[in-house]
């Protein structure tokens, strides 16, 4: 291979570098209004009356609408449970839309949603997912507390989901020491730096939306269906978005069917833009939970039980896929070998804002459970947690207790390695809490977690056309968030076609009128399948190209080769054609091939939910803990990965290198506190949150693995979230040792630290 | 806490509303540009950053001129008017009376001669626009963007007379005859990329890019002062850039490699 694996200049880097990328909040039309949304001030009431007279009266004022203005069927498939754009008879969290409003400026529509009365009658709320289950928690749903993916709405205390393996109370008698302990994540944000916007006009009975989406047809579905529409009738376009890390798959259906609404009743084109407040309280709040966590081991730490209960948060709604949270991961709790395995998943309804992504669904969370209660063990026998995670995970050929089967991708063994040798973990692990104190206060530790996730099986389009002069374009839907996606496709294409990088010069990732049909880039799927389909249309182009060019050679077709956009005879390299000579000779032609990849039909041999995939990754981190102020530091981390093959290198160590680097301080930092009375948010801007810096945050040393997944385009394994995982695993594993103290709640903010320490 | 926060709980305006309502700002540029000017060693004139107990006023009056009030009153807050000196306990009480007594000053629209990217424009802007606003609703400009609109991401930098500051938090009528570069401006007029963007370009110095025109303008106000940075004067420099792809170590390199290729 000769392109695959190097780090030619990105498609978009032009448009990017030069501030020429066109991202939704840059689209202006003329006659464009804005809208602005009321949202619900009170995390649970029910609605007396809605009353937008005022409103409708001020000058300026183009649309109000409410529920009346929607269709009775509302986005039933892509929540859980279903939800209209707004609220009909109850408000379930701080920022649940309830009405909107366009307008000539966006200060008219502010001025106009405040002129809105909604008379409410408040109801007691529940804030923790623990006490939504019980009998007498305030009811958000009339069925119940509980959601499953079987039956809806249920009864609380319901599971979503369980599995087990062996018996567990048997494997805890057995065990010579025990942990029973509940840990706790916080209310985070996933929103990114666009100011999250939509644009929406409609023509006719036709619409079209600029959308920060993560690309794919959900949106176009959701459109199709709240409004009764026909799919082709609308034209989504996504070209670039500020980020996406899952804030743009769901949530932005909710703004672009209000867009469209209020577009629809003004006759006019509208922008929504969300202001950060919004942002912090109805952006998805990903991965909030409490866990508990049953564990036994031996005295020589041999794993006989590991049992994880945990109840999701997914707030007044959830989106569809959060409910799978934890579970996808659950594949994961026999990782580490242990006869005797338990995973319950609780889909718990609260009054916390919606439940949904942060690149990836449940391993930050799930895969820290398990660490936690494989570290808690070890911790109480003095075993370097380190050296026994490298010997007592499975092996490729192994399978988890629901058959997932580990592929050659799954090189555990080389990734923890390479983690701890990248942090010089023999010389830095000591027994819990008896490392050396530096500069009178402050100790220090290594941790070590297993960074991995399956990815998910969906499905991908490419539309490949190799113009009459040679030059070629490929399009699909995925989206453009920075995920490096064209680049990736493209290197793929050029070796397949054994074209010249250079020679692809348009790349289409957004624009649904003109792609195949496609799903949303999610699940560390993207390159995956996309590439799948990409080399299988690459491999009809070039079977087009290679027949005309044996044609005006006059040899047989199988005889050549193609390198850098020219086609030669393999035995005489100078009988060769160009591409554009091939597509000129004896007549003028364009090659346009359009191919889909259905996801499950790629993997036929892995189990398990979701995907199946794990290709092995770990993250080892160094800490420093201030005994004296309680303050956490990361001091080195490094991210080790296996990515099968990486098919474009910057791209795919950007993928490595930020995942790790951004959600590390997830361990210690990131929280958005909520008011306990009133369910209120209290950081509404980002000067309250600590995202990652350049000065604050260390940047980990990365290590890419290439031993290819058999499975995979051209040897590529899935990356996109894997690296996500086990941060916060990693780092609490650290402070542990550092301090020799647990602290079981998210994040290990100085307070936390201080009262562990026992000096508050 | 800051304090724009702690008047946000305080259930008073924040800081934010107040320049959308009243058409004046409150410490934000002074803070704004005080920061990003630490971050990049300059050693130009001083801006005072604001203490909890301290309130900066800066508004255009009469003449078109920039006045700056500043009161500082030991265990009082106090708030000033800037056009008759009449002091009020909160900033609703000073917006009440602004908007009581002064709302012809406040609401007047200024004609206002920017030049950007070395073209003069004139523009005719409201007294609350702030200059991110201006340079990409009205002039078009949108390559820069807009992240959190309240001075805390650093996306919507740009260079006032070199100087990297938040257009989010100026205000355009603060800005006659100021020159402004926004990233339109650094590409030669052949279209050449100017070897910052070149080198973020070989180095993918980004990945969603939505932060990267601020990183970059940034980059060049730090190499036109400090050719030969280090990595910790460009950590330094970018500190109040947030990237929320956590591209920051292939920003390192693009920062590094236009400092090694003579990038300014």
């Amino acid at each position: 291979m000769t392109i695959v694996g190097t780090s030619p200049i990105v498609k978009d880097a032009r448009l990017k570098v030069t501030g020429q990328a066109i991202y939704t909040q840059d689209v202006n039309i003329p006659g464009m209004l804005h809208g602005k949304i009321l949202r619900s001030p009170l995390a649970h009431a029910k609605i007396i009356s809605i009353d937008t007279a005022e409103a409708e009266l001020l000058p300026g004022v183009r649309a109000v609408v409410t529920h009346k203005d929607c269709r009775p069927d509302g986005m039933n498939s892509y929540w859980s449970p279903p939800r209209l754009m707004f609220a009909v008879d109850k408000v379930r969290f701080v920022g649940d839309p309830v009405a909107a409003v366009a307008a000539d400026t966006v200060e008219i529509a502010e001025e106009a949603v405040k002129l809105i009365k909604v008379e409410y009658q408040e109801l007691p709320l529940v804030l923790d997912p623990i006490e939504a289950l019980k009998p007498d928690a305030p009811q958000i749903y009339e069925a119940g507390n509980s959601f499953t993916m079987a039956q809806g709405m249920a009864t609380s205390g319901t599971p979503c989901f369980a599995a087990t393996k062996g018996d567990i109370e048997q494997g805890l008698k057995e065990a010579d020491i025990s942990a029973d302990f509940i840990i706790s994540t916080p209310i985070i944000t996933n929103h990114s730096p666009e100011t999250d916007t939509t644009v929406a006009q409609w023509f006719g009975e036709q619409l079209t939306v600029w959308s920060s989406s993560q690309g794919g047809f959900t949106l176009h579905s959701i459109l199709s269906m709240v409004f009764g529409i026909r799919e082709t009738d609308i034209h989504l376009i996504s070209n670039y978005s500020g980020a996406g890390h899952g804030a743009n798959l769901k949530e932005c259906s909710m703004r672009a069917c209000i867009t469209a609404l209020l577009s629809r009743k003004a006759k006019m084109p509208v922008k929504i833009s969300y202001t950060k407040r919004e942002v912090f309280s109805c952006m998805s709040m990903p991965d909030k939970a409490k866990i508990r966590v049953r564990v036994g081991a031996k005295d020589d730490g041999s794993l006989t039980a590991l049992e994880i209960l945990q109840y999701h948060d997914i707030g007044g709604y959830g989106e569809t896929h959060a409910v799978y949270s934890g579970f996808a991961q659950s594949s994961l709790v026999d990782f580490y070998k242990c006869p005797n395995v338990k995973f319950v998943l609780y889909t718990c309804m609260t009054n916390n804002g919606v439940g949904g992504y942060f690149r990836s669904y449940g391993p930050e969370m799930t895969c820290w459970a398990i660490e936690m209660g494989i570290e808690r063990v070890l911790g109480k026998l003095g075993i370097d947690a380190g050296k026994f995670k490298l010997k007592n995970h499975l092996q490729p050929g192994d399978k988890t207790h629901d058959d997932t089967l580990l592929t050659e991708s799954s090189v555990f063994d080389i990734d923890f390695t390479a983690a701890m040798n990248g942090i010089g973990w023999d010389t830095k692990w000591h027994a819990p809490g008896k490392g050396e104190t530096y500069e009178g206060s402050k100790k220090r530790g290594v941790g070590l977690a297993c960074a991995t996730k399956h990815h998910t099986k969906n499905d991908k389009s490419v539309e490949l056309k190799i113009s009459r002069d040679g030059s070629i374009q490929f399009n699909s839907f995925p989206g453009n968030f920075g995920q490096g996606i064209g680049s990736s496709l493209s290197v793929l294409l050029a070796e397949a076609l054994g074209a010249k990088y250079e020679d692809i010069n348009t790349v289409i990732l957004g624009d649904s009128d003109i792609s195949p049909f496609t799903t949303c880039s999610f699940g560390s799927s993207t390159l995956f399948y996309g590439g799948h389909a990409i080399l299988q249309a690459a491999q009809e182009a070039r079977a087009i190209l290679f027949e005309r060019a044996a044609n005006i050679l006059g040899v047989k077709a199988e005889d050549l080769e193609s390198k850098d956009s020219v086609i030669s005879l393999k035995a005489d390299p100078t009988k060769k054609v160009t591409f554009k000579d091939a597509l000129q000779k004896p007549y003028v032609f364009d090659i346009v091939i359009s191919n889909h990849v259905y996801g499950p039909a790629v993997q036929t041999n892995t189990g398990g939910r979701g995907g199946g995939i794990f290709p092995s990754g770990a993250l080892a981190v160094e800490v420093e803990v201030d005994t004296e102020t309680g303050q956490v530091t990361v001091l080195e981390a490094c991210s080790s990965h296996n990515l099968g093959k990486a098919i474009h290198r910057k791209v795919a160590e950007g993928q490595v290198s930020g995942g790790a680097l951004l959600n590390i301080p997830r361990a210690h930092r990131l929280f958005i506190p909520i008011d306990p009375v009133t369910g209120t948010p209290l950081v509404t801007s980002d000067d309250g949150y600590a995202w990652a810096t350049m000065v604050d945050d260390v940047m980990p040393i990365v290590n890419i693995t290439e031993v290819p997944e058999p499975l995979g385009p051209m040897g590529a394994a899935p990356i996109g979230e894997k690296s996500v995982a086990g941060t916060s695993a990693a780092v609490m594993s650290a402070v542990f040792n550092a301090i020799g103290v647990w602290i079981d709640d998210k994040p290990l903010t100085p307070d936390k630290v201080l009262k562990a320490l026992g000096k508050v | 806490m800051p304090e724009k926060e702690k008047e946000t709980q305080d259930g008073q305006i924040s800081r934010r509303q107040f320049i959308r309502n009243a058409g004046i700002v409150v410490g934000g540029t002074a803070v704004g540009s005080a920061f990003l000017l630490t971050a990049c060693g300059g050693d130009g004139e001083t801006v005072t950053n604001t203490v909890t107990k301290t309130v900066n006023v800066t508004t255009t009056a009469g003449s078109g001129t920039t006045q700056t009030v500043t009161t500082t009153a030991a265990g009082t807050t106090t708030y000033v008017c800037p056009y008759d000196n009449q002091q009020f306990a909160n900033l609703a009480e000073l917006k009440a009376h602004l908007e009581a007594q002064h709302m012809e000053a406040l609401t007047k629209t200024r004609l206002v001669t920017l030049n950007v990217n070395s073209n003069d424009y004139i523009v005719e802007v409201e007294p609350q626009w702030t200059l991110a606003f201006v340079i990409r609703d009205k002039l078009g400009l949108t390559g820069t963007k807009i992240g959190c609109d309240e001075g805390a991401c650093g996306t919507c930098t740009v260079l006032l007379e070199s100087i990297p500051i938040l257009s989010c938090m100026v205000l355009a009528i603060e800005c006659e005859s100021k020159n402004i570069l926004t990233i339109e401006g650094l590409e030669a007029k052949d279209g050449t990329l100017h070897p910052i963007q070149k080198a973020f370009s070989e180095e993918m110095g980004f990945q969603c890019g939505f932060c990267t025109p601020g990183i970059i303008v940034t980059t060049k106000a730090l190499l036109d002062k400090n050719p030969s940075p280090t990595t910790d004067d460009i950590k330094s420099a970018l500190s109040g850039n947030l990237c929320s792809c956590g591209a920051y170590d292939s920003i390192l390199k693009s920062v590094l490699s236009a400092a090694n290729k003579g990038g300014i």
